[in-house]
C-alpha cells in the first residue's frame, strides 16, 4: 500500500510578520486525551506535539483566505452580547462598536511570503482515494476507537475533529516521511484553494524566500475578502497607521 | 516556560483592579462584561477602581480573559484583538471566542490556543 504523493506547486504562499513569513517553531500543545469530538487546534498538527508544522497555500489567495477567516461575522453576536449585558449602559468612554466583518488595520502588519520548493520534494495528497486507502489499509483502527466512520474518504478527510486529522497527520509522518516533506489539502474555506502542510523535513526543500508588503489594494487579497464577506478598510487608514 | 504559561502565569498573579482596567481600555466594558458572565457592563468599571471586586467565578473568568488578551497584546492593536474575539473563528470550529468564553468557563485552553496560533503567524 502507498499514498497518493504528488509534487510541490510552483510557488508557496505564507501570511506572516516581516521578515519571516516562513518559520518553523514547535507550538503546538499534544492533542488532548478527550471522549468527545476536538474542534480546536491546527488541522494536521502533531498530535503529540513534538515536531512543528507551517501552513501555507499555492496560492496567495489560500494565504489570505486562512488568514482573514478569523474576521467573519458571526450572524446576530452582537445583538446578543447587548441582550446579555443589558443591565446598564458602559461608560461611553469605554464603549466601543467595533463594524462587524471588518479586517482590522493591525492585519496590514503582516506581509505576503512566497517560496520555490524543491521540484522533488513530495507531499501526501490527504484527498485522494489512494491515501484513504493506505489509511483504511493501516489505521482503520482509529476510526473504531473514534466511532466516527468505517472508512476514510474525502468527507471524513474534512471532518473538524482534530482527534482524527492530527493522528492522521501523525500517521502519515511516521510512515512516510521519508518519502514526502509534508501534506497537500483543500481549504475547508473554499474547496478551489488548495493548501499546504509543511513538517520539519520541508525546511531543506524551500528556497528563494522572499516577502512582499500587502495593502487593501492587494488583488488576491481584494478578491478573497469579497468572497467570505468581509470588508476591507481604506487605504488611507493603512497608511495613517504606518 | 512557553508564551501561554507566561500569559497564564500573568493572569493568575496580576492585581484585580489592574487587570479591569486594562481590560475596559482595550475591549470596552461591555465586552468585558460578556465575557464574564455579568449582565452590568458597569460592573467592570467598578472592578477597576476597586469599589466592588469580582467573586468566585467571575474573578476566574476575568483572568480568563485576561491571559487571552496578554497572549494577543503580544504583537496586536486593541482594535485587532476586539475584531479576533467577535469574528467567526476555523479554528473554534467557527464561534466567536468571546462568546465561548461567554458560554463554557471550560473553553479558555481552547481560546487561548487559538490565539497563541494567531498572533504566531
Amino acid at each position: 500500500m502507498a499514498v497518493q504523493l504528488v509534487p510541490p506547486p510552483d510557488r508557496l504562499f505564507r501570511i506572516g510578520r516581516p521578515p519571516m513569513p516562513f518559520k518553523w517553531r514547535p507550538r503546538q500543545g499534544p492533542l488532548p486525551d478527550s471522549e468527545e469530538p476536538v474542534l480546536e487546534g491546527r488541522r494536521w498538527d502533531d498530535p503529540d506535539g513534538s515536531y512543528a508544522t507551517v501552513y501555507c497555500g499555492s496560492s496567495p489567495e489560500a494565504a489570505f483566505a486562512e488568514t482573514i477567516a478569523p474576521f467573519r461575522s458571526v450572524p446576530g453576536l452582537p445583538e446578543r452580547i447587548i441582550a446579555a449585558t443589558d443591565e446598564d449602559e458602559p461608560d461611553p468612554l469605554y464603549d466601543f462598536e467595533d463594524p462587524q466583518g471588518l479586517v482590522p488595520v493591525g492585519y496590514f502588519e503582516h506581509a505576503l511570503g512566497h517560496a520555490l520548493v524543491d521540484e522533488d520534494a513530495r507531499f501526501v495528497d490527504v484527498d485522494d482515494v489512494r491515501t484513504h486507502n493506505e489509511l483504511n489499509a493501516r489505521f482503520g483502527d482509529l476510526l473504531g476507537e473514534l466511532g466516527t466512520a468505517t472508512q476514510y474518504d474525502r468527507g471524513l478527510i474534512m471532518t473538524q475533529d482534530r482527534r482524527l486529522t492530527r493522528r492522521v497527520a501523525g500517521f502519515l509522518h511516521e510512515h512516510h516521511g521519508d518519502e514526502a516533506v509534508g501534506i497537500r489539502y483543500e481549504s475547508r474555506l473554499m474547496s478551489d484553494l488548495e493548501c499546504f502542510a509543511l513538517w520539519p523535513q520541508a525546511r531543506v526543500a524551500v528556497y528563494d524566500l522572499d516577502v512582499e508588503p500587502i495593502s487593501p489594494e492587494t488583488p488576491a487579497l481584494v478578491r478573497v475578502a469579497e468572497r467570505l464577506e468581509l470588508v476591507l478598510p481604506p487605504l488611507d487608514e493603512i497608511s495613517r497607521s504606518g | 516556560m512557553s508564551p501561554t504559561d507566561v500569559a497564564h502565569r500573568e493572569a493568575t498573579r496580576t492585581d484585580f483592579r489592574q487587570i479591569a482596567q486594562r481590560l475596559q481600555e482595550a475591549l470596552g466594558q461591555r465586552l468585558v462584561a460578556y465575557a464574564t458572565g455579568v449582565r452590568s457592563p458597569q460592573a467592570v468599571g467598578r472592578w477597576a477602581t476597586g469599589k466592588n471586586e469580582p467573586q468566585g467565578q467571575t474573578d476566574q473568568r476575568l483572568r480568563d480573559l485576561y491571559r487571552v488578551f496578554v497572549i494577543l497584546r503580544e504583537t496586536e492593536s486593541d482594535q485587532t484583538i476586539r475584531a479576533w474575539l467577535q469574528g467567526a473563528n476555523p479554528q473554534l470550529a467557527n464561534q466567536a471566542p468571546i462568546e465561548l468564553l461567554h458560554e463554557d468557563q471550560n473553553a479558555v485552553t481552547a481560546v487561548a490556543d487559538a490565539a497563541f496560533t494567531f498572533v504566531d503567524a
